[in-house]
């Protein structure tokens, strides 16, 4: 899982941009990158913000539809993270929540 | 020191050697007697060697002193040896002189004869051939007759035996393989005289097959101008010529009759990927796959049984057939020969038909018009070039400015263009009225102003304008239900159809265009008519395939009072009902009666579908129906007041599928999300849908609530996974989940209330419903048809959740989200609670909506 590792509230101000580019061009809040606390690992403790091409590439509106790259906002935001480069490969496990008992 | 006396101990070889100090100046030394040290070693070198007389003695003297001495030696000549072996030949002396030119020897005695007689002579040297070999005559015999040559034979020799390996001649001519070589290799004739002879030189290599007339029959050949492969009456069948740019020609007339050239195999294919071949399958069935176009991406342009295919990359998949003569497709033409859902189907007439169901043996098939021209232009102006085309004309008499009263009255003339002829209508705007959007509208429905005669001479084109239409009653001037037309039982002696209800009354009719001149109304069951626009108007029933009828005129149509509506279709009219409903039609009698045509329209759906538009997405004309069909359901069925988010992401970008149906309002999709056209699906890590309300602002309570999800693809993983999900520290919960093995749980509020689905399948349609406080039940939908279990459980005492909207694909656990899922799903929303009917119903129209607007089928 390829992303920036970061801490709650720089994690909270990249959602909230994110937010804000859409409500300021008249738009709903469709899409967030979100942001995953972490359990385990070499980086626990910390904040993980995911940024794969998956979530880089979603189509966001448009035909042919936008996606967060055709944003400078986004682009803005990878590069206050450090850009692209930055970008670390963990373990998905470590940003898994305890699975639940489905009837807990 | 001086009076001190040193000994000092020397080793050397054996005897010591003593050192004795004996007084401060003097150093004395004495040696112990024995042997000395070893001394140099001595050379010897050789001196003068003198050779003495025979017969003296050697002598030897050694001078010089140790180690450096001479040997000087003086040998006596040896007396005389005995003689040597004899030396080698000498080098070959200079060639001597030419000798003299001798006789004249004898001629040569070689007289060919040609081929052996026994009746003949032979002298010696004459040569003769017999039996394929040549002989040498070597005794005259006395001019004996009938020595028969052979090899044993004391009267021949054998100048040349036949060969082994070739077994007719070997004809070498025209050189040592000069320039003009020919090698021919004959072959026997065989039983019926034909033989093949072989040559190579001249211009190449040729096999030719001769009859035994030697009448050419076939021949191949390989020139430096190319490749021949033929036969002697034809044209050559195949070549290779490089004298015309390297062109390949197959050619298959005999000149007497039609040859075939066969391919095998791939076909003929194109350096540029595309190709000509055989095709694919033979979707459509009935053919033999055809012959086939194929582009480099693999699509298909094939022609087959008659009939011109445009198949999708694999090679089954039909896009649509054209020249269909004049069969029209049936419900047999479905998924088993490739159909799909938007498959068109075109007659030689022009005519189309689109596929809106493809299921096996029930495939439904509707009369499909492409969009329709229209032109407007002021009179006065040229009218364009109709050319017996289907063209929506409107024709205005003057100019109008909006927010001024119109001037004069201006006639809008609206002419219906095609193959049958035309019909045109007229709608008047009166003087005086100010031009604007709700004083047009007003004059149109007040039916003042708006009448359009339909003109009964040439009326005949006026389905072209109709496309799926509902027929709504609108009674006098009002736009009550859609219960207000209805059929009487002008069916001669057949019964009203029992799906039209009691008195027959048509809940839904739908107004299709078919063919010229006419279109079908067609029940929301499975009843058709036909209306022709003839004179009188007729309708013919075309129940499914059954094609009974019973021809009315357009007096079948009533109101459900038992009035008629029209008591003659020739004096019939037509009006426009709304500007705002801009294909809107009336019929209304010279009366007061009238009956409104209009298009399935519903405001929820069209703001839906507005929306999801102005977010990008492409909405077809299919999916608008089906969308705006699936709201009608529920309005009239009940349910859709219960629903209070429904999301319908199969438009393929985040916007569209964040859009709730119901209100508009849009939730978020965060993380990791997959927008397939179809479904999305969350990458089981990261990705979810946060729907923004809280189930108890949304109306939901612990004794009516509801939560749906239309699972295309359960997750893989074999542990617990939320398509949508709610908890919270009270344990106040809405959720909807696949467990560890194979079975679907909910809850809606509260612990013991989670009826679990006994099915081992995790696909389908699942509605899970909380009705009273002891009620609960999950359902499911699959290909399979409708299965629920229901839990009765003790009152609920929690409360509802009033902190934690659910999310989808993830579970919302107090704020966090968890239990990630990756799987597929095409709709999912919460709402009140419903009957168990209405259930059902609800998830029958969740399936053909969902169905309908993607292609796929639910699992």
């Amino acid at each position: 899982m390829i992303g920036f590792i970061t801490t709650q509230e720089q994690a909270e101000a990249v959602n909230s941009a994110i937010a804000k580019a859409q409500t300021d061009r008249g738009l709903p809040v469709c899409w967030l990158v979100g942001s995953y606390f972490i359990y385990s690992g070499e980086h626990e403790g910390k904040t993980f913000i995911p940024c794969n091409e998956l979530i880089m590439n979603t189509p966001l509106i448009g035909n042919p539809p936008k996606t967060p790259m055709d944003f400078p906002e986004f682009t803005q935001i990878v590069s206050t993270l450090g850009g692209l480069e930055s970008r670390i490969n963990i373990d998905p496990q470590d940003i898994s929540p305890p699975i639940q008992p489905e009837d807990s | 020191m001086a009076n001190n006396k040193y000994n000092l101990s020397v080793t050397e070889g054996v005897e010591p050697y003593k050192l004795s100090i004996v007084d401060g100046t003097e150093l004395q030394l004495s040696l112990n007697g024995g042997q000395g040290p070893i001394g140099p070693a001595n050379t010897l070198a050789i001196g003068t060697v003198t050779t003495g007389a025979t017969g003296t003695p050697a002598a030897a003297t050694i001078t010089g002193t140790a180690p450096t001495q001479t040997l000087n030696l003086t040998l006596p000549r040896g007396a005389t040896g005995n003689t040597g072996a004899t030396g080698a030949t000498g080098a070959t002396g200079a060639t001597g002189a030419t000798g003299a030119t001798g006789p004249a020897g004898a001629d040569a005695l070689w007289n060919f004869r040609g081929e052996y007689s026994g009746g003949l002579s032979y002298a010696i040297g004459d040569v003769v051939t017999y039996g394929g070999e040549t002989f040498y005559r070597t005794d005259a015999h006395g001019g004996n007759t009938g020595d028969t040559p052979s090899n044993v034979s004391p009267y021949w020799d054998l100048l040349a035996a036949k060969g082994e390996s070739i077994s007719n001649a070997l004809l070498l001519s025209g050189g040592a393989m000069d320039t003009d070589a020919i090698i021919t290799l004959d072959t026997t004739p065989d039983g019926n005289g034909s033989y093949l002879e072989s040559t190579i030189g001249g211009d190449g290599f040729s096999t030719l097959q001769y009859t035994g007339s030697q009448s050419l029959d076939y021949y191949a050949s390989i020139t430096p101008n190319g490749i021949a492969i033929g036969r002697n009456t034809d044209a050559n069948i195949i070549s290779l010529n490089t004298d015309v740019a390297s062109n390949l020609t197959m050619t298959s007339d005999n000149g007497t009759s039609v040859q075939t050239t066969s391919f095998s195999g791939y076909g003929i294919g194109f350096d540029n990927g595309s190709s000509v071949i055989k095709g694919t399958t033979d979707a459509g069935l009935g053919g033999n796959n055809g012959v086939a176009l194929k582009c480099s991406l693999a699509y298909e342009l094939k022609w087959d049984t008659g009939l011109l295919y445009t198949m999708e990359p694999d090679g089954f998949t039909i896009r649509r057939v054209d020249h269909c003569r004049n069969i029209t497709p049936t419900t047999f033409d479905d998924n088993t020969k490739g159909f799909v859902i938007g498959s068109i189907w075109t007659l030689d007439d022009g005519r189309s038909y689109v596929c809106t169901d493809n299921t096996t043996y029930n495939a439904v098939w509707y009369p499909y018009s492409p969009a329709l021209p229209v032109f407007i232009w002021n009179e006065g102006d040229p009218e364009p070039v109709s050319q017996n085309v289907v063209a929506l004309q409107i024709q205005a008499s003057g100019a109008v400015t909006e927010g001024q009263p119109i001037p004069n009255n201006i006639n809008i003339t609206i002419t219906f263009a095609g193959v049958g002829g035309t019909c045109s209508y007229t709608l008047q705007l009166t003087s005086g009225t100010v031009f604007n959007s709700t004083t047009i509208a007003a004059s149109l429905a007040s039916g003042l102003y708006s009448e359009i005669a339909l003109l009964p001479a040439t009326q005949s084109n006026l389905v072209y304008n109709y496309n799926n239409f509902v027929a709504v009653d609108i009674g006098a001037g009002n736009y009550a239900d859609l219960t207000g037309i209805s059929l009487t039982c002008n069916y001669g002696t057949a019964s009203a159809p029992a799906n039209l209800g009691a008195g027959g009354v048509i809940q839904y009719c739908t107004f299709i265009p078919y063919g010229i001149g006419q279109f079908i109304i067609q029940s929301y069951g499975t009843r058709q008519w036909i209306c022709s626009f003839a004179n009188p108007i007729l309708w013919t029933e075309i129940t499914n395939s059954v094609s009974t009828s019973t021809k009315t005129d357009l007096s079948g149509i009533v109101y459900s009072n038992g009035t008629n509506l029209i008591s003659s279709p020739v004096y019939s009219t037509v009006t426009s009902a709304s500007s705002a409903l801009g294909s809107n039609i009336v019929f209304f009698n010279s009366t007061t009666s009238q009956a409104q045509v209009t298009d399935i329209y519903d405001a929820d759906a069209n703001a839906y579908i507005t929306s999801i538009k102005a977010s990008g997405a492409v909405v077809s004309d299919y999916q608008q129906k089906a969308i705006t069909q699936f709201i009608l359901d529920g309005k009239s069925t009940g349910w859709w007041s219960s629903i209070k988010r429904l999301y319908l992401p199969i438009w393929g970008s985040a916007t569209p599928n964040a859009t709730d149906m119901v209100s508009l309002t849009s939730g978020s999709f965060v993380g990791g999300i997959t927008h397939a056209l179809g479904y999305v699906q969350g990458d089981g890590t990261t990705g979810y849908f946060s729907t923004t309300d809280t189930p108890s602002s949304l109306g939901m309570t612990t004794s009516g609530g509801s939560c749906f999800a239309l699972v295309n693809q359960a997750d893989s993983r074999i542990d617990t996974r939320f398509f949508i999900g709610q908890t919270d520290a009270s344990n106040r919960r809405v959720y909807l989940n696949q467990t560890g093995t194979s079975t679907i749980a909910t809850t809606l509020y509260g612990a013991g209330a989670s009826p679990t689905n006994s099915s081992t399948a995790r696909n389908g349609m699942f509605l899970s419903v909380i009705n009273a406080t002891n009620s609960r039940y999950l359902k499911r939908i699959s290909s399979e048809g409708i299965a629920f279990t229901i839990t009765v459980t003790t009152n609920d005492t929690t409360l509802p959740s009033t902190l934690r909207q659910p999310y989808v694909m993830a579970n919302n656990n107090n704020g966090t989200a968890a239990n990630f899922s990756d799987a597929r799903l095409g709709v999912y929303g919460f709402g009140l609670g419903m009957s168990s009917i209405n259930g059902d119903k609800f998830s029958i129209s969740i399936k053909r909506l969902w169905e309908t607007c993607t292609g796929f089928n639910i699992p």
